[in-house]
């Protein structure tokens, strides 16, 4: 066993622990310093085989300008200004195939690059951060096992009291940062 | 216990003398592979993993996300030095229960980290970075059979959960149609997949092969490639009927043509002529056959049905030829059944009415019958495998 062969199979074996603690890292990074918007929650849970319960379900906005796809499959790529509201719910503009560096309107108070449906009949317009969409304007919320079924009835029971902080970064990147039930931190 | 019980056998049979007995029996203790033992312990190892993982799961809230990553982390690094001691130290054992319940933890960790983070991507990209981050490590520590097996379950099990990305990336490519909806994937799609992964999964064991330590791990990942593409190319003479959205041959044709030369490539260059001659030849077959399936898959009616019965039995009379040649009993005897199968629903496929179907029952037993005769008579006469044989 040569000292080159005992070194690679080192690197070998840090390798998951070092692309573990950067997975971590770069999370971290992504949430300091981003400002934060908190959006209600309106869905329901399954189970996910990897991470356990989640909530799946849309983020609530109010809107100023719904985003103008054709029908409420297709979706649009663009970007939602956050504008400045008293409301519980974030007031959007959209703005459609908007790129990181374009301009937004200086009355934004943060802009979220993402995708949007429009609304039709009682279907919702819909608006979900990129790196957030599970598919159709979803999102997953990973909730502990033991609140799930609460969390669940109550998005049923009371909308609005189920909601996500956001952290946005200024280049439109948007993660989650925390969970929150009537106000209350959930989880981490 | 079973050595001793057939020697014991043999022994009052007067085919082996007391000596030969009590020395076949004390080479069975000192080179004994407790195959029981190590399935145990391998479910054991598997069964701690998928107990963190379920923790993991059940994502306590009363624990800051902080403590339980830390503590996941921990857990890898302790695993990790464990696995690396253990390999110095040459302890087969222990070093390959420590790399599976490392590999286990590491798909835990990602788990974890997705949590925590609510990330959304899908599963197929935590299962991929899964592989990436742990294959390294295994090549490198873990040389027996039972980790070559779950590592292989792993890399299929990746491989089905990014059929969605995997149909994109071929339909870009113009191997497969684009699909129309995004949960449309036909027949064809999974063939496709099944014959890429083999001759995927031929490389890797070929290039296992060049180490001398992982060359059973080697043979086994050969054995499960070959069998796979023997299915995938069985399957494709059964099933590969074309739709109007499925498009035309040619696509999948020239992917398999590719991944069949990359895998050929890799056994000639790893394997000794005597070793790599049987492969390349069900490997050459493999690849015609995949070829007519697919050329006549677009044809509808008796013909085209009888066709691709004539070259489902040709195809497996090749195989149990090869299986033949090479002393694989087990082998001969499959394919011996599955032309005897094919044959007996062709029988069905050729007649109607109920008078016809009593008679092709009868036509079909005798048939059985004969074929279970014959492949008595032959196996009884085939060589046995040579000591060491690889696949």
């Amino acid at each position: 066993m040569s000292r080159v062969f005992s070194a690679v199979v080192a690197a070998a074996l840090a390798l998951p622990l070092l692309a573990l603690a950067a997975l971590i890292g770069e999370q971290e990074a992504m949430l300091s310093g981003a400002a934060v918007v908190n959006v209600p929650v309106r869905g329901y849970d399954p189970r996910d085989l990897l991470h356990g319960h989640y909530i799946q379900g849309q983020l609530d906005w109010e809107w100023e300008r719904e985003p103008a796809a054709a029908g409420s499959y297709a979706g649009l790529d663009g970007a939602a200004c956050v504008l400045a509201a008293d409301a519980p719910k974030p007031r959007l503009r959209f703005i459609a195939s908007w790129k990181a560096g374009d301009r937004a309107g200086d009355d934004c108070r943060m802009i979220i690059a993402g995708r949007g449906w429009s609304g039709q009949g009682r279907i919702a317009a819909r608006f979900v951060p990129a790196n957030l969409d599970a598919g159709g304007g979803q999102v997953r919320l990973f909730v502990p096992e033991d609140r799930a079924t609460d969390l669940e009835q109550l998005l049923i029971e009371r909308p609005g009291a189920f909601t996500v902080d956001l952290a946005v970064k200024p280049d439109g990147s948007a993660s989650i940062k925390a969970l929150r039930v009537d106000g209350q931190l959930l989880g981490r | 216990m079973i050595a001793e019980h057939f020697a014991r056998r043999w022994q009052k049979a007067g085919l082996i003398d007391d000596d030969l007995a009590h020395r076949i029996v004390d080479w069975e203790i000192a080179n004994r592979r407790p195959v029981v033992l190590w399935a145990i312990a391998g479910m054991g190892a598997l069964a701690m993993a998928l107990g963190v993982m379920a923790i993991v799961g059940a994502n306590w809230e009363s624990i800051p996300a902080w403590l339980k990553l830390a503590v996941d982390l921990g857990l890898n690094g302790a695993c990790a030095v464990a696995v690396f001691v253990f390999w110095r130290q040459q302890r087969l054992w222990l070093r390959e229960i420590a790399a599976l319940l490392l590999f286990g933890l590491v798909l835990s960790g990602i788990a974890l980290i997705g949590q925590v983070y609510q990330l959304q991507s899908d599963p197929w990209r935590a299962l991929v970075l899964w592989l990436a981050l742990c294959t390294p490590f295994l090549a490198l520590t873990a040389h027996t059979r039972l980790t070559g097996t779950i590592w292989a379950i792993a890399a299929v099990t990746t491989w089905v959960v990014a059929g969605d990305p995997i149909h994109d990336l071929l339909a870009r490519i113009a191997v497969l149609p684009a699909r129309r909806q995004y949960w449309e994937s036909g027949l064809l799609f999974f063939l496709v997949m099944g014959y890429l992964a083999a001759c995927a999964m031929i490389v890797l064991a070929s290039l296992r092969w060049l180490w001398p330590e992982t060359r059973s791990q080697a043979d086994l990942l050969m054995r499960l490639a070959i069998a796979g593409l023997i299915a995938t190319c069985s399957l494709a003479m059964t099933f590969a009927w074309r739709e109007a959205g499925d498009g035309g041959p040619l696509g999948p044709i020239v992917a398999a043509a590719i991944a069949t030369l990359l895998a050929a490539a890799a056994l000639w260059s790893t394997h000794a002529e005597a070793e790599r001659r049987i492969l390349l030849i069900l490997l050459a077959i493999s690849f015609a056959v995949w070829t007519v399936a697919l050329l006549i898959s677009g044809f509808d009616g008796k013909q085209a049905d009888l066709t691709r019965a004539v070259l489902f039995i040709a195809y497996w009379g090749v195989v149990g030829t090869m299986a033949a040649r090479a002393g694989a009993r087990a082998l001969f005897g499959l394919a011996f059944s599955m032309i005897g199968l094919r044959l007996l629903v062709l029988y069905f496929e050729a007649i109607g009415g109920l008078t016809a179907t009593g008679l092709g029952l009868i036509g079909g037993g005798v048939l059985c019958l004969a074929l279970a005769a014959i492949g008595w008579r032959l196996m009884r006469r085939m060589p046995r495998r040579p000591a060491g044989a690889a696949a």
